[in-house]
């Protein structure tokens, strides 16, 4: 079967609400809370069958719920809302200055966006959040990965390549919010994570066995001790699916791309896996982070219950040449996703200082300095080797890819 | 009968006619599912190779960003992967019978993705 070349054509221009008026109306279920509206809405948690204008009063007041009962926040704190443009993030911010009014909590809520310096693709994420600022009335800041580490994306891709530069974009990414927080003087972030994420995490953190993490993946609300940035996921009972449909039935401008760094393979199977158990049980999202709140580590017994994975590093070279003089050849990995040179293990424990940027870190150095230690080591060869500018240098490098694959 | 197409959320990516609003011919009273089938066979049109099958990697891995492709494999269905949502006249496709929902002319479905960008 082939498909006639006029099968598929572009629309005459007819405005959306008047397409929708024109056609003809669907049977469809009634509204189950105020049973004189049409359904629209079919709840991922419940299966309750909703109108639009009772599911978007059931999305925003089930978010208060969550931020009323675990007491996220008080009255004259000042909040920066992560902001990237994408659908959580926006509907994140749209909700919270829709509750900030509504209940009156008092917050001074501003917009912190990142842009990590990748011509050509930040553009139009950060333009939807320069809107959205116009939008929601809502201050935005914008912190640049060259203000925060001294180094554009772009640089880093050019000095390293695309595939490597995924660890880079990962682990500066994590800390670039509470970052530019400090930066603004603010210690509180929020983010739009949501439970499809929360549970997507504790999948694989229990998978890979690494229950330590389990602790801090579903806490609404993380403080360490010393620690002078909070963070909060008010998103964190919300389903992916009803962020979607609200951001849709709003009408909400955000940004929608092809995430540009693909998650790693092993999310991307945790998330299928979850998205085939829900098929079957529609609270599959819930159950897990409820079974991730309540799986708890037994206090750990000093040294000997305490576990180390090796792990070689990926200087290979120095592997195949037979040197063993690198004493970073065997780096210890931390329950925290850090590095630990040091053999200092026992002083060097949440609360400490990084001893270059001053970063709250488990180690002597965060793994940002360690990166971008690294990173410093290879830029004189580069810029040897290749005069090209830079600018760009991870679009040209992702659309070669993409001709690839 | 015409119905319309709506791709979000970067799905129009998938797809060569790229654009976000499409119009699309199907037979009357065509269940969802044939819908589907005729978006997915315009993208095996575009390969220069007549019939690209899908042990074709590249054919497959695009249409995998859409459709079931073990699924299709086995049965000839095509089923729509789970991370996308789908909308008929902005009613969720779940309120009627998903793929075996039958569509009137000029019904407006959307489809969208709920995964990625934060
Ligand atoms: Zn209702
Ligand atoms: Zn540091």
């Amino acid at each position: 079967m082939t498909v006639a070349p006029e099968t598929i054509r572009s629309p005459e221009f007819v405005p959306r609400a008047t397409r929708l008026a024109q056609r003809p109306v669907k049977i469809s279920a009634l509204c189950e809370l105020c049973h004189s509206r049409k359904a629209a809405v079919k709840r991922p948690k419940n299966l309750q069958k909703l109108c639009q204008l009772c599911f978007f009063n059931v999305f925003e007041t089930e978010i208060h719920q969550t931020i009323t009962n675990n007491n996220l926040y008080h009255r004259g704190e000042k909040l920066a809302l992560g902001a990237s443009g994408g659908k959580d993030s926006t509907v994140l911010a749209y909700v919270m200055k829709t509750l900030n009014d509504r209940y009156d909590y008092g917050l001074d809520l501003v917009l912190l966006s990142i842009d990590e310096g990748i011509v050509g693709y930040r553009d139009d994420s950060l333009a939807t959040v320069k809107r959205n600022q116009v939008q929601y009335g809502l201050p935005l800041e914008i912190v640049s990965y060259k203000d925060l580490y001294n180094w554009t994306m772009d640089e880093i891709v050019t000095c390293c390549g695309i595939r490597n530069s995924c660890t880079y974009c990962g682990v500066l990414r994590r800390q670039a919010l509470d970052r530019g927080a400090l930066k603004l003087g603010i210690n509180h972030v929020v983010t739009g994570h949501n439970a499809d994420d929360m549970a997507e995490t504790v999948l694989m953190n229990i998978l890979r066995g690494d229950l330590a993490r389990l602790e801090k993946s579903t806490a609404i609300i993380t403080e360490s001790a010393g620690s002078p940035v909070k963070r909060s996921k008010p998103f964190k009972f919300t389903y992916q699916k009803e962020i979607v449909l609200y951001a849709h039935f709003k009408k909400l401008d955000y940004f929608s791309t092809e995430c540009t760094y693909a998650p790693e393979a092993f999310r991307g199977t945790a998330r299928e896996l979850m998205k085939q158990l829900e098929k079957s049980r529609s609270s599959t999202v819930i159950d897990i982070i409820y079974s991730g709140e309540n799986l708890l580590l037994q206090p750990k017994r000093i040294n000997k219950q305490k576990q180390f994975r090796k792990v070689k590093t990926i200087d290979k070279k120095t592997a195949e040449n037979g040197q063993n003089n690198n004493k970073n050849r065997e780096m210890e990995v931390l329950s925290d996703g850090s590095i630990s040179l040091g053999h200092d293990r026992a002083k060097y424990k949440d609360g400490n200082k990084c001893l270059k940027c001053g970063y709250l870190s488990s180690n002597k150095i965060c793994k940002a300095c360690v990166l971008l230690q690294t990173l410093e080591k290879m830029k004189p060869k580069i810029t040897i080797d290749n005069n090209i500018s830079t600018d760009g240098a991870a679009k040209v490098l992702r659309s070669l890819e993409t001709l690839s694959f | 009968m015409k119905v319309t197409v709506e791709l979000l959320g970067g799905l129009h990516q998938i797809f060569t006619f790229g654009a976000k609003i499409v119009d699309v011919n199907v037979l009357e009273e065509a269940e969802l599912g044939a819908l589907v089938e005729t978006l997915c066979l315009s993208l095996s049109s575009s390969f220069s190779n007549c019939s690209p099958s899908l042990a074709d990697p590249v054919y497959r891995t695009s249409l995998a960003r859409f459709v079931d492709c073990e699924h299709l494999q086995l049965t000839g269905e095509y089923k729509i992967i789970p991370g996308i949502m789908v909308l008929i006249n902005d009613v969720d496709w779940e309120l009627f019978d998903e793929e075996e929902t039958v569509l009137h002319p000029n019904d407006v479905i959307t489809f969208t993705s709920t995964l990625h960008g934060g």
